[in-house]
């Protein structure tokens, strides 16, 4: 008897002497390349409440200007994840590469809600994609949704998009670059569209989602098909924790925890966020719009040809 | 055309940095050539006759005493006193041909003269011997041949005085003595002042009316001689000359032993 | 003067090296060994090449960056000699000029270009801006020191022969420096062929800058790839020409 409390004791200093330290070792590293925009709040979100760890993943983001620039990342192996636009999954897909949308990102529903838009100086009588002929529009990367529907817009409104220059200027820096003059017009969104909107001097001259295709599905959350192959656990933990934090954000709209959050890694000024609404996130993906916008791309022949949706846009995200 | 060139009470001393004493090169020479007269001078190595020539020329300044040319104080180089530098292929211009070479102490005439100006080179190059040489690049040419680039374009810049540095110090026996002819007979020819400074003892007696003859250090003017041969001058006959090699002879012991009694060293 | 013909087959022992590399490269890409979405193999970027060239869209994006080059290039050679001169030839000017190049020398061109955009804007001037700011400096710091390294003899000649000292800098100090300018340029050519590709990719509208950007944005990797070889052999083009004009204009080179 008195041998079984010794042996209990010791392997209580044992369990006692073992690191407590948050099993950080236990933890799946999955790292996951961003864009500092509203897109991915309820993924920070995600973090901050724990969601993640609770499902035993630690996420390490990376900033990037976009999907552009993250997709190369993803498919050379410095990235498990990375949020990107549908276009740049798209025309990724198109070229071969190994790439699979697993879960939603955002969208524009309800064109009452839509706080992305064409911006420019109120006194420089930019109305209209007619009246940027011959001038500059800042995209975050070319080749994207954003520089896509801004060439619809520009079209839909009466201009040549051939004639408006494309300048990359990442969005945080989209608001200076048309005070400054360095750019006629930015494309910008949340919560930097939101910020400038509060702010006086730019108006806010259209609205490319809705104006042109309105329930568009611009963001998403993008993998390797490889990693959906070998860790399809991971995906799956990555998805259910991400929609968790989707479903608490949409809780938490005009919550001061939301919007400090984003001011976290947006630098966005708190104040000015809380004087309008920030928009609703998707916890899924709608394939028919990304088929319209699939059909948008090969008429302004950026796609030859028509890809097979079912194979990119895995079950996970829909 | 020529000039009175003359070393007024001459000094010259090199400021010694942090702990060198300063170096004296030589100490109240006083020494002149008069207009059209042909003066060696010879000294011992290191003994600073180029300094002097240096200064006749205006390229350096004396620390005491003055460079006087006809009557005025030489500060800095004066027109028409022209130097022939030791080292004449650092001198030439090696991105011209031989003939813009020459021609180069005369190009910022006007335009109507260049004709006129350009067959005045060729003369020159002709007088030197560098005849269907004028297309030719200095690189393309021996040593000798190119110190008669540089004779050449001293001539095309009109000299009134000629200030040699060593000139032919660099070359053979025989293109010596074909370049000494040279020179002598260009001298006769236009008459001007010539100051030689060289190492050569029977150079200088060879080609001089008078040869200065510098001590060593402290260097000052231990004597001038009249050397009194008759011109025009001959590489055989003037060298076989007994009033020749007295001279020499006596020159030479001059440097040799230096002008307080023993033999100074190299 | 005819040169010695280099025997024929030292020339072709030039070409071994490269030949072996491409086809090693072309060997892992069969194999699989390397990722065809990141680095495709030789064979493809010679079709998609090929397919560029037959198309003729590589003319105007080679026109614009040719063109721009050109800008900067000779701007930053004018300036850098010309400044280079100056200080060398002047106490003065070297005194109220040297601080300033010596800060601004080795701060790394791409970290001015923010600041570049907020006083230029984004595009041409800010492009030509970058190339020039790239390529002066060594221009200058060999034109400075060729003018110093000169013979003391030659500027004495100078001096003694009545010349000017604005015909001083023309007819001897810049004729003697050339060398010595020349290997700065050399250098300059491949700093400003970097720089202006990199404009374009920040700035441009046009170019083989943007078209690498642009397809990279697009992961049209095999086109990209056939840019970067025109990129190259662009590079090689400049190379060449410029040793055919250092020939011509210094045939004494080396040669005293």
């Amino acid at each position: 008897m008195r041998r079984a409390f010794v042996w209990l004791g010791l392997a209580m200093l044992g369990l006692a002497a073992l690191p407590t330290a948050p099993a950080a070792a236990d933890l799946e590293k999955v790292r996951v390349s961003i864009i500092p925009i509203g897109d991915v709040a309820p993924l920070f979100a995600a973090v901050q409440n724990g969601y993640f760890r609770e499902v035993g993943l630690e996420i390490d983001t990376t900033p990037s200007a976009g999907g552009a620039a993250g997709i190369p990342g993803l498919v050379g192996g410095s990235f498990d994840i990375a949020y990107g636009n549908v276009v740049s999954a798209l025309l990724a897909a198109q070229q071969g590469l190994d790439v699979k949308v697993i879960a939603a990102g955002t969208n524009v529903t309800d064109p009452k809600l839509d706080a992305t838009g064409i911006f420019a100086k109120s006194d420089s009588g930019i109305k209209s994609g007619k009246d940027l002929e011959g001038k500059s529009i800042a995209v975050n990367t070319r080749n994207n949704v954003i520089w896509l529907y801004a060439r619809a817009w520009v079209k839909a409104t009466g201009g040549d998009p051939e004639r408006v220059t494309f300048k990359e200027v990442p969005f945080p820096q989209m608001e200076d670059a048309v005070r400054q003059q360095r750019v006629d017009a930015a494309f910008m969104v949340p919560p930097f569209s939101i910020v400038a909107a509060q702010k006086g001097g730019l108006g806010k001259v259209g609205m490319p989602y809705s104006d042109v295709q309105p329930g568009v599905d611009v963001g998403q959350y993008v993998t390797t098909g490889k990693l959906l192959a070998t860790k399809p656990d991971t995906a799956k933990k990555f998805v259910a924790a991400l929609r968790k934090g989707v479903e608490w954000y949409n809780a938490n709209l005009t919550n001061e925890a939301l919007l400090t959050l984003i001011s976290g890694y947006t630098k966005a000024d708190v104040a000015l966020l809380k004087l309008a609404p920030v928009p609703t996130a998707p916890s899924r993906t709608d394939i028919s719009q990304v088929r319209k916008t699939m059909e948008l791309m090969i008429e302004s022949k950026l796609l030859p040809a028509p890809l097979d949706l079912d194979k990119i846009v895995d079950p996970l995200a829909r | 055309m020529s000039q009175r060139l003359g070393f007024d009470r001459v000094s010259k001393v090199f400021e010694g940095t942090g702990n060198d004493a300063d170096f004296v090169a030589f100490d109240d020479i006083t020494l002149e050539a008069a207009p059209s007269e042909f003066l060696a001078v010879v000294g011992p190595s290191g003994c600073g006759k180029s300094t002097l020539l240096r200064m006749a020329a205006g390229l350096t300044d004396p620390t005491r005493g003055k460079v006087v040319l006809d009557g005025r104080p030489v500060l800095e180089p004066p027109p028409g006193v022209i130097y022939l530098f030791q080292q004449y292929a650092k001198s030439l211009f090696a991105w011209r041909t031989v003939i813009d070479n020459v021609m180069f102490p005369v190009e910022s005439a006007p335009r109507a003269r260049r004709g006129e100006l350009r067959a005045q080179c060729r003369d020159y190059l002709r007088q030197v011997g560098l005849d269907g040489f004028e297309d030719k690049y200095p690189w393309q040419l021996s040593g000798g041949m190119q110190q008669r680039v540089a004779i050449a374009r001293a001539l095309a810049a009109d000299p009134q005085v000629l200030l040699l540095d060593e000139p032919f110090s660099a070359v053979d026996a025989l293109t010596r003595m074909e370049l000494q002819t040279l020179v002598l007979q260009l001298w006769e020819r236009r008459k001007f002042t010539a100051i030689l400074v060289t190492h050569d003892v029977e150079e200088a007696i060879f080609l001089a009316d008078r040869v200065a003859v510098l001590s060593a250090r402290p260097t000052s003017l231990s004597e001038v001689i009249h050397v009194g041969l008759p011109r025009p001058r001959d590489q055989f006959a003037t060298r076989e000359d007994p009033r020749f090699l007295k001279l020499r002879h006596h020159i030479t012991a001059s440097l040799l032993t230096g002008n307080d009694g023993h033999v100074a060293s190299a | 003067m005819s040169r010695r013909r280099e025997p024929l087959g030292l020339g072709l022992l030039g070409l071994v090296s490269p030949i072996l590399v491409l086809c090693i490269w072309e060997l892992a890409s069969r194999l699989g060994w390397t990722n065809p979405a990141l680095l495709p193999s030789p064979s493809q970027i010679i079709a998609a090449l090929f397919a560029l060239m037959a198309s003729g869209a590589i003319a105007s994006p080679l026109a614009h960056t040719v063109g721009l080059f050109a800008v900067g290039y000779v701007l930053a050679v004018l300036i850098g000699t010309g400044i280079g001169i100056a200080m060398a030839t002047s106490r003065t000017l070297y005194g109220l000029l040297e601080p300033l190049v010596e800060i601004v020398r080795p701060i790394p061109k791409p970290a001015l270009v923010p600041v570049l955009f907020l006083f230029l804007g984004i595009g041409k001037a800010t492009m030509i801006t970058l190339v020039v700011l790239a390529s002066v400096f060594p221009v200058l710091i060999s034109t400075f020191q060729g003018v110093r390294g000169l013979d003391p003899v030659l500027l004495e000649t100078a001096r003694t022969l009545q010349v000017s000292r604005a015909r001083t800098i023309v007819s001897v100090i810049l004729p003697a420096s050339l060398p010595m300018i020349l290997a700065g340029m050399r250098v300059a050519l491949g700093v400003g062929l970097v720089l202006v590709i990199l404009a374009e990719m920040l700035a441009g509208e046009d170019g083989i800058g943007f078209r690498i950007l642009d397809l990279e944005r697009s992961f049209q990797i095999r086109d990209m790839f056939a840019w970067i070889v025109v990129l190259v052999a662009l590079g090689g083009a400049l190379t060449k020409l410029f040793d055919i004009a250092e020939r011509r204009l210094v045939p004494w080179r080396g040669r005293s």
